[in-house]
């Protein structure tokens, strides 16, 4: 996050003429933190004055090129890639997609398999509708109402893996966060609950989980807001894998293999929202053939 | 009696996503203004099959269905007589009786 703050910082100061990102030092990359870097870094790319600014260094580490290659990061920043063949298991396995709005229909043909063939079919429409509705909210509620290029800003990233004995989804929007839509579609429904009870403060993990219950036991606008339920369907309903929600500064996790569950915030804010879920793959019900 | 059946997978998208047309394409909106509607008031009774859809988000089902009843097209009950929804998973279609059961007329 510190990397992120300076890179926008350093983007819009107009004494920085050139930013470079060093890459050499980078040993690992974790799909929520490279998505997020991701996705900050094309929103920069929007700005025809910053994206000139901005450069970069090849990684030393060749999977980390590997990766940074494949998902063209590389290529934006102006260096030519340099590796012919990406062969590493952990990077040809991620399927890297980016959308504006509900433009969910162009990744429908390059999911992996156990996405769409695997024999539990509760456990998979139960993953994809949430990450339907995480699109959704992106797109509904997750970018403010602003007037003029706001198409534009409706935007998600979304990382998705089938390799070994696990299959990882990951979607980030860079909105207004879960806090910030929950206040502004739920702002009396929040204002009540939160004086109602005690001990309950407007912390943006609080009001993750409050996400997940709002509306439930409302009576109208009934219509608003029910789509962080299918986010939660895998782990809750399916009671499979886990899910780690980031967004703004709350974190949610939920593990069912150990039973953990994590709600926190951390002392900077994302300025979005970051959700991954990670299943067994033996949970679709998948036969060993179809593994990669 | 005159009857039709919509294949949503087929005739609209595999992977119904958002709820209104502002936020996307294949919105529940769309398919409920453009697809269903038009079938509903053409026939006695219209299956909406949703075998083969890979996702079904609540914001795609509730504007689709419940926006039926919200946007005073039908009532419930006028659906429960003529619309009938098929799906492999009980439960989605459990959900989204649901929505149409909740849903109130805007005014």
């Amino acid at each position: 996050m510190v990397a992120i703050r300076k890179l926008k910082e350093s983007a819009y100061d107009k004494r920085i003429s050139i930013i470079t990102i060093d890459f050499s030092k980078v040993k690992e990359l974790h799909p929520c933190g490279t998505l997020l870097f991701l996705a900050e870094l094309e929103r920069l790319f929007e700005s025809p004055v910053v994206g000139k600014k901005l450069a970069a260094t090849y990684p030393t580490d060749s999977v980390v090129e590997q990766m940074l290659q494949h998902i063209g990061l590389l290529q934006r920043l102006g260096l030519p890639p340099r590796i012919e063949n990406i062969i590493a298991d952990n990077v040809v396995s991620w399927l890297h997609a980016s959308g504006t709005e509900g433009e969910l229909d162009s990744i429908a043909d390059i999911l992996p398999k156990v996405l769409t063939e695997g024999s539990n079919m509760e456990l998979r429409i139960a993953l994809l509708s949430g990450m339907a509705e995480a699109v959704a909210n992106s797109s509904e509620h997750a970018y403010k109402k602003s007037t003029g290029g706001a198409d534009e800003r409706k935007k998600w990233w979304l990382f998705a893996r089938q390799v070994g004995d696990e299959v990882a989804v990951a979607i980030c929007d860079l909105g207004l966060g879960i806090p910030g839509t929950l206040e502004s579609n739920w702002k009396e429904e929040v204002a009540t609950i939160l004086k109602t009870r005690s001990g309950l403060k407007r912390l943006d993990h609080k009001m993750i989980q409050l996400a997940f219950t709002v509306g439930k036991t409302s009576t109208d606008r009934r219509n608003r807001g029910k789509g962080l339920k299918d986010i939660l369907k895998v782990v809750h309903e399916q009671q499979v894998g886990s899910i780690f929600i980031y967004s703004n500064k709350g974190i949610y996790v939920m593990d069912n293999a150990d039973a953990t569950k994590v709600s926190r915030d951390e002392k900077v804010s994302i300025n979005g929202t970051i959700i991954m879920w990670k299943i067994p793959i033996e949970a679709f019900g998948f036969d060993e053939a179809g593994r990669k | 009696m005159n009857a039709m059946t919509i294949y949503v997978a087929k005739d609209f998208t595999r992977m119904p996503c958002v709820r209104n047309r502002e936020d996307g394409k294949n919105s529940g909106e769309e398919f409920r203004d453009e697809i269903l509607l038009p079938a509903l008031r053409t026939n006695d009774q219209v299956v909406v099959d949703l075998d083969g859809v890979l996702s079904l988000g609540s914001s795609f089902l509730e504007e689709a269905f419940g926006g039926l009843v919200r946007k005073g097209y039908f009532t419930a009950k006028e659906l429960g007589a003529k619309l009938v929804l098929k799906f492999q998973l009980a439960s989605y279609v459990e959900e989204t009786w649901g929505y149409i059961k909740i849903a109130r007329k805007e005014s």
